[in-house]
């Protein structure tokens, strides 16, 4: 399995390679949603996508809009982010989100999400 | 001190120079979008990365900033020379507790309540019935609404 982690911080992209490689789940990164979007089309496949809101050149929610629009529909995408209002919930929910994990989270809010989406045990 | 501390240290001081640098420039442009978005996203981060490392200190401070900050970039406060100062004791504030914290692996327990008033008192004017800075009155800021009480396990999924 291969997840593509998408945040402008270093610090986050490093936190959750480690809490996602301990689970034997590959990762790349990309630093905000262009560079995002500009992975998913390399010849590299993903099953997943861990996408910050905030982030310049391109936000997660515009690229999560992208991504849909071009027809990803097998990639599950989890929206990560510091974002805890329902109005950022449901537009993330209506432009196509699977998941919405709040930061700050731990490995078990992780796994939790990651269960939810059916990649790991429960 | 573990790497992802190191990590976040590197990073948030990092954040701090662009802040600093965006801030010179801001007094020449206070209306500069963005400038605002950039000083915004360097606090931001470093409040959506505390909560991680559990800095409650730092937590605190960089979210009064935010809270100023995102006033600013939504253009309902004015960045006048007292808006900025405020900025500047606020960079000068987290550059502090990251020394601290750099040097001794934790954050100490410094006082941050006289400047988080100070944040606060400059984001009055766009939150009174009569904004004084602020862009139009019926431009009220938005009341955030709270975060879920569980956030972390809020699903989407209704099945």
């Amino acid at each position: 399995m291969r997840a593509l982690i998408v945040d402008d911080s270093r610090f986050v992209r490093s936190y959750l390679r480690g809490l996602l490689e301990e689970k034997g789940i590959e990762c790349d990164e990309a630093a905000d949603g262009q560079a995002g979007i500009d992975q998913l089309h390399s010849e590299q496949l993903f099953d997943l996508a861990l996408v910050d809101w905030n982030m310049p050149v391109m936000s997660g929610l515009d690229m999560l809009k992208t991504l849909r629009t071009e027809g990803y529909s097998d990639l599950k995408v989890m929206m990560v982010t510091t974002e805890a209002e329902n109005d950022f919930i449901l537009r993330a929910l209506d432009a196509g989100a699977d998941e919405y994990l709040m930061k700050p989270f731990d490995d078990e809010a992780l796994t939790e999400k990651l269960a939810m989406l059916g990649l790991v045990e429960g | 001190m573990d790497e992802l501390t190191r990590e976040f240290l590197i990073e948030s001081q990092e954040g701090l120079d662009r802040m600093e640098r965006c801030l010179t420039k801001l007094e020449e442009k206070p209306h500069d979008t963005g400038l605002l978005a950039e000083i915004f996203r360097s606090v931001h981060t470093i409040k959506g990365t505390t909560g991680f490392l559990g800095f409650k200190r730092l937590e605190k401070l960089a979210h009064a900033g935010e809270n100023l900050l995102g006033l600013l970039r939504e253009e309902k406060l004015v960045a006048d020379q007292p808006t900025i100062t405020g900025l500047l004791q606020l960079l000068d504030g987290l550059r502090s507790i990251l020394k601290t914290i750099e040097a001794s692996g934790n954050e100490s327990t410094g006082e941050d309540a006289a400047l988080i008033g100070r944040l606060e008192e400059l984001q009055a004017p766009a939150k009174s019935k009569h904004p004084v800075h602020a862009k139009a009155a019926e431009h009220e800021a938005p009341v955030r609404t709270a975060a879920p009480s569980s956030p972390a396990h809020t699903s989407l999924r209704t099945a």
